[in-house]
């Protein structure tokens, strides 16, 4: 695949990427679980998806893309420091984990690790914002909630991948 | 195999670190929480403030009750009504609290300091 | 296919459940009544609007008892210079259980004793030693066999009066604890100036923690009792006094002497189911000196503590497992 079709292919992914994350906002996950800004990381499956059939820089700068566009439709100056030390911290961990996709972690449980640490990333710099340490007190309630968010995200990727191998598109983008 | 979740080993192993770390980080604030009290001070029935005790702070609070100004003083662990423009000063006689339960009012003024905080070692209720 | 998708949500839910479910809801109300601080801290699903019909029933109930208030029973009561007057039912129960506390504990809880508290002004920015003329003359007007009820109405003297601050705030207690029992809250502490009354036991099946207020210090307490279903009500010397050639006098009356109460008592403490009775109980208790209180106590089946002035702590014989000394400055004694 050229080095255009690479941008264009970023460009849309980005695209869905901030239209995912705005658009589940609408979800009202508050009423479940009783956490400001809890959500369900459906924007992290683009990003994974990037992971998988792009090059790391290039997930990199779609999720760079995403949380600044997206702070910039609907957000803070804080949100967008929250989400990009999650997003980061999130990322690099799928990343890692994803060397070892199929043979030790399933996507479920990479998306369970990738949401958690999102959570921590978020925990960290909402500390560092507000100088406070009282913030930790959402840190247990968000950890456990990755679980369940995890297999959202991870069961929307595994079928995504099932689907993907009928495209072939990663064999445009490779070859 | 196709209907069930493809699960492998090392996915268990993640679940289990996070909820460690979930049950860790929890027991650590549970065990903070229950040594923490909370110094509160309640004007006309309405929460007017809550100070975190147990530090080394040190605050002079004046406010305007029905009678008078107030004056409330936060001392580490402990606070107590300094001076209030009333009629009996009961409120000052009533000298430092401190234990979780333990409450001080001004009733000219409806100013009341009271003590709460995850209860241990201190009571329900006073009487008095 | 199907079925992984079920297995999700299942687990997805099963979470959320865990994490939403924490928990029964506490609900606290800090309000003023009765010339005091009133606080009702109640749990469970109905607390709230429970109570906001205790604080409504208290402020109903103050309208009908007050002796300030220009429209009250008691104030007509106490104006009718020797007339005939009609009352509430809720004023007629208060005045009655008044009269058969007044009786059972042989006057020493007296609510025609505010002519005397009066004169001396104590908690009031006039407080002052009458002359023992005065006391004379006020003290004929206390006597609550001055007092003639007949069904709902009733009569008084010129010049006596009724006030059942004594009582007052245990009647309250009673009725917000049967209105709070009424609506279903199984779990309530309610503290009314210091008169506390417990509705259950707490979340883990525990008695409640009741600390009694330590007459050096008035901000802390020196023991705790361990209770629950029941009425905590403590009088002592250091509520509201007045210090004069470093004497002390407090705002509880002797109706025989017409002095503040001095006795070998600094507080008396009554756990009783009627807050009402331990309300008159302590006051009586307390006019009466250790001796005979405790063997009022006795005859009476009443439970009680004792703080003298020598810090010797006495406790009733239904209260010893219940009762712990938290502060080293007494001594215990059985």
């Amino acid at each position: 695949m050229n080095k255009t079709k690479r941008i264009a292919l970023c460009g849309m992914l980005t695209a869905l990427a901030l239209a995912l994350s705005l658009a589940e906002r609408m979800i009202p996950l508050e009423w479940i679980v009783p956490i400001p800004g809890v959500k369900l990381g459906l924007a992290n499956v683009v990003t994974m998806f990037a992971l998988l059939f792009l090059k790391p820089k290039e997930a990199y700068a779609i999720l760079f893309c995403r949380v600044v566009l997206a702070a910039l439709f609907a957000g803070s100056v804080t949100q967008l420091l929250f989400s990009l030390t999650g997003g980061m911290l999130a990322l690099t961990t799928t990343w890692v984990l994803l060397h070892k996709q199929g043979t030790w972690f399933s996507f479920y449980g990479i998306s369970a690790a990738s949401a958690a640490m999102h959570n921590i990333g978020q925990v960290l710099a909402a500390m560092f914002v507000m100088q406070s340490v009282d913030v930790i007190a959402y840190l247990p309630l968000l950890l456990v909630s990755a679980i369940p968010m995890g297999f959202v995200t991870g069961a929307i990727l595994d079928v995504m991948q099932k689907h993907m191998r009928h495209f072939n598109l990663t064999g445009h983008l490779n070859g | 195999m196709k209907n069930k979740i493809p699960l492998k080993l090392g996915d268990f192993a993640l679940f289990a670190v996070i909820i460690a770390l979930a049950c860790g980080v929890w027991i650590r604030l549970a065990l903070m929480q229950t040594e923490q009290t909370y110094g509160e001070i309640v004007v006309d029935g309405t929460l007017y403030r809550e100070i975190k005790l147990g530090g080394t702070e040190q605050e002079t609070i004046t406010l305007e009750g029905r009678t008078g100004e107030v004056t409330i003083e936060i001392d580490g662990d402990r606070m107590r009504f300094v001076s209030s423009q009333c009629p009996d000063h009961t409120c000052e006689r009533t000298g430092w609290i401190s234990r979780v339960g333990q409450s001080a009012v001004c009733l000219p003024n409806r100013v009341m300091i009271k003590i709460t905080g995850i209860n241990q070692d201190g009571v329900d209720a006073v009487a008095q | 296919m199907k079925k992984r998708w079920l297995c999700t949500a299942a687990v997805t839910i099963l979470m959320m459940a865990v994490l939403a479910g924490c928990g029964q809801k506490e609900v606290t109300q800090d309000f003023y009544a009765m010339d005091t601080a009133m606080n009702i801290r109640a749990y469970g699903s109905n607390a709230q609007d429970a109570v906001n019909q205790c604080v409504r029933y208290i402020n109903q109930l103050e309208q009908d008892i007050s002796r300030t208030r220009e429209d009250s029973d008691i104030y007509a009561l106490n104006h009718a210079q020797g007339d005939w007057v009609e009352l509430s039912e809720q004023t007629t129960d208060v005045l009655e259980q008044a009269l058969r506390l007044a009786e059972e504990t042989e006057g020493c809880f007296d609510p025609t004793i505010a002519p005397l508290s009066d004169l001396w002004g104590i908690g009031t920015e006039d407080a002052r030693i009458p002359a023992q003329a005065e006391i004379d003359t006020a003290l004929e007007l206390v006597n609550y066999q001055n007092l003639q009820m007949n069904g709902t109405s009733a009569a008084l003297p010129e010049g006596a009066c009724i006030d059942l601050g004594g009582i007052g705030k245990g009647y309250a207690a009673d009725q917000v604890a049967q209105i709070l029992r009424d609506a279903g809250v199984e779990r309530a502490v309610i503290t009314l100036g210091g008169n506390i009354y417990v509705l259950g036991e707490k979340e883990d099946g525990v008695p409640w923690t009741i600390g009694i207020t330590d007459p050096d210090s008035a901000g802390d307490y020196f023991a705790t009792l361990q209770v629950s279903d029941t009425s905590v009500v403590t009088s002592g010397d250091y509520e509201r006094y007045f210090e004069q050639d470093g004497e002390r006098y407090c705002h509880i009356f002797d109706p025989e002497t017409g002095w503040p109460a001095q006795t070998d008592l600094r507080s008396v403490t009554v756990v009783s189911e009627c807050s009402t009775d331990a309300d008159a109980y302590t006051t009586a208790l307390f006019v009466m000196g250790s001796e005979r209180a405790m063997e009022f106590c006795e005859a009476h089946d009443i439970e009680a503590v004792f703080v003298k002035t020598d810090h010797v702590v006495h406790v009733t014989e239904g209260l010893r497992d219940k009762f712990s000394l938290t502060s080293s400055e007494y001594t215990y004694e059985e």
